[in-house]
C-alpha cells in the first residue's frame, strides 16, 4: 500500500504554554483537496503554523508525515523542500527584496537547478497570467505596500511557483473579491493533476464556505476547541453555511454526552 | 594621489600634488561619469574641487582605495552647482583594513541647481564622512543617498547636512545602515531651515539594522526650523532582523544564512537603489555580500 499522503497523527501542540491543539488526526491525500472549517480560536491557524515549524509553536506529541518522512524534527527551510507550502493569512513584508529575487531563491532552494533561466521566466510569466497578475509585480518589493488582495496573490503565485507536494492555505480567501477566487480556484485546479504527473495536495483552511464554491472540496473537516469534531463529504461545507458553527456544536457536545 | 578617467573633452580637468579640479563648461551636458580614483597610499592629503558651470550636467564616481593601517589621511571635496546646473557625486569608499580616513564635503548649490550625493562607506578601521549642502539660490535642490557597513571591528562616522539658506529649496535624504559583529556606527543628520526660507521642503530617513549583540549605531537626526510655512519631517529606526521575516522565507525553503542575507542586502536597497548605473549598483551589492559574509563567518 501506497504511503503517500500528507499524515498527521495525533498532533499536539502548545503556544505560550496553553495547549491550542490537542490531538489532530488529518490525512490529505495527493492531487485531493481537504477543507478545514472552523470557528475563530478553533486552532485552525496554529495547526498550519505547527507543520511548518514557527518556532513560538511548541510540538507536544504526534507526528507529521510528507509521503511517509517525519518532518517535525525539520527546520522551517527543510519542511519546505520536503514539499510542504504553507500560505500566510499575514503574509510578512520585506522592502529591499524584489519579488522576483525573492521567487528565484526560493524556488532554486526547493527546487535546485531545475529549470535554466529561460524556461524559468516562462514559467512565471505563465502563472501570472493564469493568476490575472500584472509583470510589473515581479520588480516590486515583497508584500511591501500591498493590498491584501496582492499579498494573497503572491501567494498563490508562490504556490504555483514552488509546485509542492503538499500545501497548506491559510484563509487564503480572507480579503480576495469574486475575480481573484476565481483566479485561485483556477490555480488550484491547475496543480490537483499536472501534465508531468504532479499532483497536489491541499488542506484549505477557511471560515467560510465561499471558496469551496472556486474549490470543489473532496472532504471537509470541522475543528472545534483543537480537535477535529467531524468530518464528511462537501455537504458538510453546505450545513456550515446553513447552519453556522452552533448546530454541529450541539450535535458534537450531545454525541460526547 | 588621485587620477582621472577617462579623460573628458568637455572638462577642464587639472591635477597636481593630489588637488584635483573638474571644470565642467556652461551648459556641458556629460553622459558618461568622471571617475577620480583616490588612492590612500599616495602620500599627501588630497583635496577635489569640481565647479559645474550654469545648466550644465555630469556626473562624478569617486573611487577611494588604499591606505595603510594607523595612518589618518584627510580628505576635502567640494563641489560647485551653477545656476540650474545637475551634478551627482557618488563615493564609493573601499579603504584597507585598518586604514583611517576623514572627509569632509562641501556644496555650495546657485538658483535652480540640483546636487546629488550618493555615498558608501565599506572600508577602513576608523571612517569619518561628513556632507554639507549649502542652498544659496532660490529652487535648490540636494538629494543625499547613504549607506555604511561596520563588521567586525570597524568604525565608521556618517554626518549629512542640508542648510536650506533661501525660499523654495528642498531636499531628501535617505541613509541605510547595518552593522554587524563588533562593527560601530554614528550618523548625525541634520536639516537646517533658516529664516525667511518659506516654502522650503525637507525630509530624512535614517534606517538601521544591528545583526548580533555586539554590534551598535547610534543615530541621531536633528531639524532646525527657524521659518514658517516649510514642510520637513525626520524619522530613524534602529532594529534587528524580524524573526517573522526570517521564518517566512524559511517556509519558502530559504536557509537561515541566506535568508538574512536576503532581508540584509534587501535593507540597503531604499538607499542603494538611488546610485547611479546598474553596474555600480551590482559592484556594491557584491561588497556589501562579501562583508555580510565576514559577519556570517
Amino acid at each position: 500500500m501506497s504511503n503517500r499522503g500528507l499524515v498527521i497523527s495525533g498532533l499536539r501542540a502548545s503556544v505560550e504554554e496553553k495547549e491550542i491543539l490537542k490531538g489532530i488526526d488529518l490525512v490529505v491525500e495527493p492531487g485531493k483537496v481537504h477543507a478545514l472549517m472552523g470557528p475563530n480560536g478553533s486552532g485552525k491557524s496554529t495547526l498550519a503554523f505547527s507543520m511548518a515549524g514557527h518556532p513560538n509553536y511548541k510540538i507536544e506529541g504526534g507526528s507529521v508525515t510528507l509521503d511517509g518522512a517525519e518532518i517535525l524534527e525539520l527546520s522551517p527551510d527543510k519542511r519546505a523542500r520536503a514539499g510542504l507550502f504553507l500560505s500566510f493569512q499575514y503574509p510578512a513584508a520585506i522592502p529591499g527584496v524584489s519579488v522576483a529575487n525573492f521567487i528565484r531563491t526560493a524556488r532554486m532552494a526547493v527546487k535546485p537547478d531545475d529549470l535554466p533561466p529561460a524556461k524559468f521566466r516562462k514559467l512565471i510569466y505563465d502563472k501570472l497570467e493564469v493568476l490575472d497578475m500584472d509583470a510589473a509585480f515581479l520588480s516590486r518589493y515583497v508584500n511591501d505596500g500591498f493590498s491584501g488582495g496582492e499579498k494573497k496573490r503572491l501567494e498563490m503565485l508562490q504556490l504555483a511557483i514552488l509546485a509542492p507536494k503538499y500545501a497548506v492555505l491559510d484563509e487564503t480567501d480572507s480579503g480576495l473579491d469574486v475575480d481573484a477566487l476565481q483566479a485561485v480556484g483556477r490555480s488550484i485546479e491547475a496543480m490537483r493533476a499536472t501534465d508531468d504527473g504532479r499532483d497536489t495536495g491541499f488542506l484549505i483552511i477557511t471560515h467560510y464556505p465561499r471558496i469551496l464554491r472556486h474549490v470543489p472540496a473532496d472532504v471537509v473537516h470541522i475543528m472545534m476547541d483543537g480537535r477535529i469534531v467531524k468530518t464528511g463529504g462537501p455537504d458538510l461545507a453546505e450545513r456550515v453555511e446553513r447552519e453556522g458553527y452552533d448546530g454541529i456544536r450541539e450535535e458534537v457536545i450531545g454525541g460526547v454526552a | 594621489m588621485a587620477s582621472l578617467s577617462p579623460a573628458k573633452a568637455a572638462a577642464l580637468i587639472q591635477t597636481s600634488a593630489g588637488h584635483t579640479l573638474v571644470e565642467i563648461p556652461d551648459g556641458a551636458q556629460l553622459d558618461e561619469p568622471i571617475v577620480i580614483d583616490v588612492d590612500l597610499d599616495a602620500p599627501h592629503a588630497a583635496a577635489t574641487r569640481v565647479v559645474a558651470g550654469p545648466r550644465s550636467r555630469v556626473s562624478i564616481v569617486e573611487r577611494i582605495h588604499g591606505g595603510a593601517p594607523n595612518q589618518t589621511v584627510v580628505l576635502a571635496c567640494e563641489v560647485v552647482v551653477g545656476a540650474g546646473a545637475d551634478v551627482t557625486y557618488t563615493v564609493l569608499q573601499t579603504a584597507s583594513t585598518g586604514a583611517k580616513i576623514e572627509v569632509t564635503r562641501r556644496s555650495d548649490v546657485d538658483t535652480d541647481g540640483h546636487m546629488k550625493w550618493n555615498v558608501a562607506l565599506l572600508g577602513g578601521a576608523n571612517a569619518v564622512d561628513a556632507v554639507v549642502s549649502h542652498h544659496n539660490a532660490r529652487g535648490t535642490s540636494t538629494e543625499i543617498a547613504a549607506i555604511f557597513f561596520p563588521v567586525a571591528r570597524e568604525n565608521v562616522q556618517l554626518t549629512t547636512e542640508v542648510r536650506h539658506d533661501q525660499p523654495m529649496t528642498s531636499s531628501q535624504t535617505v541613509v541605510r545602515s547595518i552593522a554587524a559583529g563588533h562593527g560601530r556606527g554614528r550618523y548625525f543628520g541634520n536639516i537646517r531651515i533658516a529664516a525667511h526660507s518659506h516654502g522650503s521642503e525637507a525630509s530624512l530617513r535614517d534606517d538601521t539594522l544591528l545583526i548580533g549583540k555586539d554590534a551598535k549605531i547610534d543615530a541621531i537626526p536633528a531639524l532646525e526650523i527657524a521659518a514658517n510655512d516649510v514642510k520637513a519631517f525626520h524619522g530613524a529606526t534602529v532594529g534587528a532582523i524580524d524573526d517573522e521575516h526570517i521564518f517566512y522565507l524559511m517556509s519558502r525553503g530559504i536557509e537561515r544564512d541566506a535568508a538574512e542575507k536576503l532581508i540584509a542586502l534587501g535593507f540597503f536597497e531604499p538607499a542603494l537603489s538611488r546610485f547611479p548605473g546598474e553596474a555600480l549598483r551590482d559592484e556594491i551589492r557584491g561588497l556589501l555580500e562579501a562583508k555580510l559574509a565576514v559577519s556570517q563567518r
